[in-house]
């Protein structure tokens, strides 16, 4: 089969069946039973390729399922639950409330700060969409916020998580294409705050637009005993339990994935210490995050084998090839390449886009005579975007389990785009002047 | 049904305890090695494996939730009297598609026993301990739609985008 | 023509895949008209541990892994693991043979060669060895990353171990949840632990057992000249990247000792213990599952071919 008619017939199958509203998962699934039959089925009767295809099918699950690296997201979502259920989170915001006063949109920013500290240092984006969105969504719709502004910000900051280090897969990148670990890593730290910036900057712009997306309602004001009083008690403990899992990771003394596990249990005691922690609120957290756990874990067990069809059809590597096969303008080609690791993104998984995109893709933009610690940083913003992009990035599909009930795909969809763009933005930044991303790097030569 | 819904809830409850249980073993672990003890690798191994058997425990009971995502655009914009008709269909697919996954991954199970298959990680884990749970799995999923299909209530609400 | 399909289990900027592209490379070109080898890719098209089952049950026709990721169904790959012989000389004296046979029987493939042999392995440290009095080296606290491979070894040797995927590695070291891992002589430039792994202790041990599997019945419905020019050809290319291998790994020796880390030997006498240690650890695996599974008269057979006592 020719690569395009692949590539058409596999996504042709996925998105019929999700869009008749076949639950994603099983849409994954059903796609790939047909697929897998037809490429990985080998000879012989339909009957020995459908046993083979689907076989291969249900043994690609299970590395792909029962690994470490996903172990940040039922432990966020945890720890999000807990928080939220014991009311410390409530506690914690309404302290917030009092401190900062009357700035609109405070939460969305409390957001952002939290989402761009959390996802960098668990260099897990979908841990940290999970840990936030299970955190702050319920709150900031408690207090008035339009579903936008809970949901835009987490999802923004979510894929700072590979930007900033640590960041597991920037080592992986920069491995599979040969550059200096190091440089690559240095070189994303511009970039990933200035983009916490931009989302900054978007949230003020919207909340003037649309002072009601984020009611400024009357705050008490405090004195200033009161002020430290709710700072000693009620704020400070509970960021106490974030510094400890940023140090946990510093001193080398858990890695990234286990940090979040540490964080659940810091949780969990400082719940016992404020006398919060009951049967019912802990049954309570650990079935909402059970519940996110498993419609995320469903949808990787499905959409992982889709990767691998993906690549074993020839479809990607055939999509790849055509499109860098142009003699282009060296900008035109940037986009190109940009455009194929969104579109890839939407059906794959970050390793597995590595994979296949690295070996094409750097010895031709050092052709083009790109700086290729620059194209990294464009190729890892590429991966973190296509990762909420509608309508199959993951991390919508955890939004959508994590927020309340009545929240639609649409309104996911709508508070993503907004966020996208600044990172478009900054790509857009990044080819006018390249310095922001290879500044860093070159004060350590 | 009602027997069902029993041993869907006992799995779901499997894996909540499964869940605690390996935040409690991963904190220990990682304190053990970072205080200079062995303690065991097979303590992330089976974290590993845990992920796997939580997803595959707790999915039929997620069904009865509707907590498995899915898209409303095309149900959103069918006429009213049609729409129920029409998740119920789905519904009807998805129990299809469930059925399939039951006898292929049961069959992959067989053939792994019949090998004697491992997932080599800290030990020689038998592969068909962890695809055992796949049929299972998609058994109790496809009993659950079936409540959609045949029950009082339907999948699909029909309300993609009502909301704002 | 024949088509055969074929999956790789490392990504491509691996010196192993490379040989392997080659190889085919070199298979398609002298085999024009006859046989047709199409990569389909590497660990992003099947998972690599789930490869050679994959090329068992027929899903691909060939695959290029090592043997230890199937070694809990073919126990007999340990003796390429301690072998004591090179790929060409288990070639001549039927060790190659025997191996194909049990792989055949055991696993429905045929092992078609042992690819870029004379790779051996070496303990790399973020900090400088401590020595027992026997004089091998003592990794008591020290936290080492661990691998099926080389598990059972670590353990004897005292180590604190710590299983993780090779990609996860780097920042592991950075962050010093481990402070050593084991790696070939060669590559460890390739992934940049360099930056962090300052010591390598000699003597070497293990071999890497990297091998080209083929499905049994697919190979069976090949044409006989097909049949026969793979075969030579990989035969020829264990020669080859053998060779090949011998000078990487002096050329990485001198850019590592350029870049600072220092190479630290034991004395005879240890090296002998350890080298010892190592071996028996992956025979003593062999022997525990060809007890469980059946086949111990395998055991001496390539005891003699592999390890020449
Ligand atoms: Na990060
Ligand atoms: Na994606």
């Amino acid at each position: 089969m020719e690569w395009y008619y692949a590539l058409f017939f596999l996504l042709a199958l996925v998105l019929g069946f999700m869009f008749v509203g076949v639950p994603v998962a099983l849409a994954f699934l059903a796609a790939n039973m047909i697929g897998a039959t037809y490429f990985m089925g080998g000879n012989g009767s339909i009957f020995v390729q459908m046993s083979r295809g689907i076989g291969q099918l249900a043994n690609n699950a299970i590395p792909t399922v029962s690994t470490f690296n996903l172990m940040p997201v039922p432990m966020f979502l945890l720890m999000g639950e807990i928080f939220f259920h014991t009311g410390l989170a409530n506690k914690m915001f309404s302290a917030i409330d009092r401190l900062m006063g009357r700035l609109p949109g405070r939460l969305s920013f409390v957001t952002v700060a939290g989402g761009t500290a959390f996802a960098t240092l668990s260099g897990s984006s979908m841990g940290s969409t999970a840990l936030l969105g299970s955190l702050m969504v319920p709150e900031m719709q408690k207090r008035g916020y339009k579903k936008h502004m809970a949901i835009g910000p987490i999802l923004g900051t979510g894929g700072l998580a590979m930007l900033i280090p640590p960041s597991a897969l920037a080592v992986l990148l920069a491995t599979l294409a040969s550059l200096d670990v190091g440089a690559l890593l240095i070189a994303g730290v511009v970039p990933g705050l200035l983009l916490a910036c931009f989302y900054a900057i978007l949230i003020l712009i919207m909340c003037l637009i649309d002072p009601d997306a984020a009611p400024s309602y009357d705050v008490e004001s405090a004195t200033w005993g009161q002020r430290a009083r709710l700072l000693l008690v009620d704020v400070l403990p509970m960021i106490s339990i974030v510094v400890g899992v940023i140090l946990l990771i510093l001193n080398g003394w858990a890695t990234p994935s286990e940090s979040a596990a540490f964080g659940c249990v810091g949780v969990l005691l400082l719940a016992v210490l404020y006398g919060r922690l009951t049967w019912d609120n802990f049954v309570k957290s650990v079935t909402g995050a059970l519940r996110v756990t498993t419609m995320a874990l469903l949808i990787i067990f499905g959409s992982a084998t889709f990767s691998a069809l993906l690549a074993f059809s020839g479809a990607s590597s055939g999509l790849i090839r055509f499109a860098t096969g142009f003699d282009l303008d060296p900008i035109v080609m940037l986009l190109v390449m940009f455009g194929i690791l969104l579109i890839l993104g939407m059906f794959m998984d970050q390793l597995s886009m590595m994979l296949l995109t690295v070996p094409v893709f750097f010895p031709l933009a050092e052709t083009l005579g790109f700086d290729l610690i620059w194209f990294g940083v464009i190729t890892l913003l590429a991966l973190e975007i296509s990762f909420t992009t509608p309508p199959f990035g993951l991390l919508l599909f955890v939004m959508k389990g994590v927020s309340a009930p009545g929240t639609t795909m649409r309104d996911i969809y709508v508070a993503a785009i907004p966020f996208m763009a600044c990172s478009m933005l900054l790509v857009g930044l990044l080819i006018v002047w390249p310095d922001i991303a290879l500044w860093l790097p070159s004060l350590g030569d | 049904m009602r027997f069902v819904d029993r041993i869907c809830n006992i799995l779901a409850v499997f894996a909540g305890v499964s869940l605690v249980l390996v935040m409690f073993a991963i904190v220990l672990q990682a304190s053990l090695r970072t205080m200079g003890f062995s303690g065991s690798s097979h303590i992330f191994t089976f974290s590993e494996y845990g992920l796997l058997y939580i997803a595959m425990a707790a999915s039929p009971w997620l069904v009865r939730l509707r907590g498995h995502v899915f898209i409303e655009m095309f149900t959103a914009v069918l006429p009213r009297s049609f729409a129920p008709l029409f998740s119920r269909i789905i519904s009807g697919l998805c129990i299809l598609i469930c059925l399939f996954l039951v006898w292929y991954t049961g069959e992959a199970t067989l053939k792994a026993y019949r090998f004697g298959d491992t997932d080599m990680r800290s030990l020689d884990m038998p592969k068909w301990l962890l695809l055992g749970a796949m049929p299972i799995c998609f058994a109790l999923m496809a009993a659950q739609f079936s409540r959609f299909v045949f029950g009082p209530d339907t999948l699909h609400s029909g309300e993609a985008g009502v909301h704002e | 023509v024949d088509r055969v399909s074929a999956v790789h289990a490392f990504p491509e900027f691996l010196v192993y895949t490379k040989t392997f592209l080659a190889m085919v490379d070199d298979i398609n070109a002298r085999g024009e008209g006859i046989v047709e080898i199409q990569v389909r890719g590497g660990p992003e098209a099947i998972g690599m541990f789930q490869q050679p089952q994959a090329v068992r049950d027929g899903v691909v026709d060939m695959v290029h892994t090592p043997g230890s990721f199937y070694g809990a169904s073919v126990p007999e790959i340990d003796a390429m693991v301690a072998a004591r012989v090179t790929p060409m000389e288990a070639r001549a004296n039927g060790g190659a043979a025997l191996m194909d046979q049990v792989h055949q029987s055991r696993f429905n493939v045929k092992h078609l060669g042992w690819i870029d042999g004379g790779v051996q392995f070496h303990i790399y440290s973020t900090q400088e060895f401590k020595f027992g009095d026997d004089g091998v080296i003592d990794l008591t606290g020290v936290k080492l990353r661990d691998n099926p491979i080389y598990h059972a070894f670590f353990e004897a040797l005292n180590a604190t171990t710590a299983s993780m995927k090779a990609t996860e590695v780097y920042s592991a070291l950075e962050k010093g949840v481990v402070d050593a891992a084991a790696w070939t002589s060669i590559g460890i430039l390739d992934l940049k632990w360099d930056k962090f792994l300052k010591y390598r202790i000699d003597p070497k041990f293990y071999n890497t057992d990297i091998g080209v599997i083929f499905n049994k019945d697919s190979w069976e419905s090949l044409s006989p000249e097909s049949q026969k020019l793979i075969q030579d050809v990989v035969a020829e290319w264990e020669q080859k990247s053998y060779d090949a291998r011998q000078q990487d790994i002096a050329k990485d020796a001198e850019e590592l000792q350029k870049r600072g880390m220092q190479f630290v030997s034991m004395t005879p006498e240890a090296s002998e213990i350890y080298v010892t240690k190592a071996n028996d650890a992956a025979w003593g695996r062999m022997k525990g599952r060809l007890e469980e599974m059946g086949g111990m008269e395998n055991y001496d057979k390539l005891r003699k071919l592999y390890y020449k006592e």
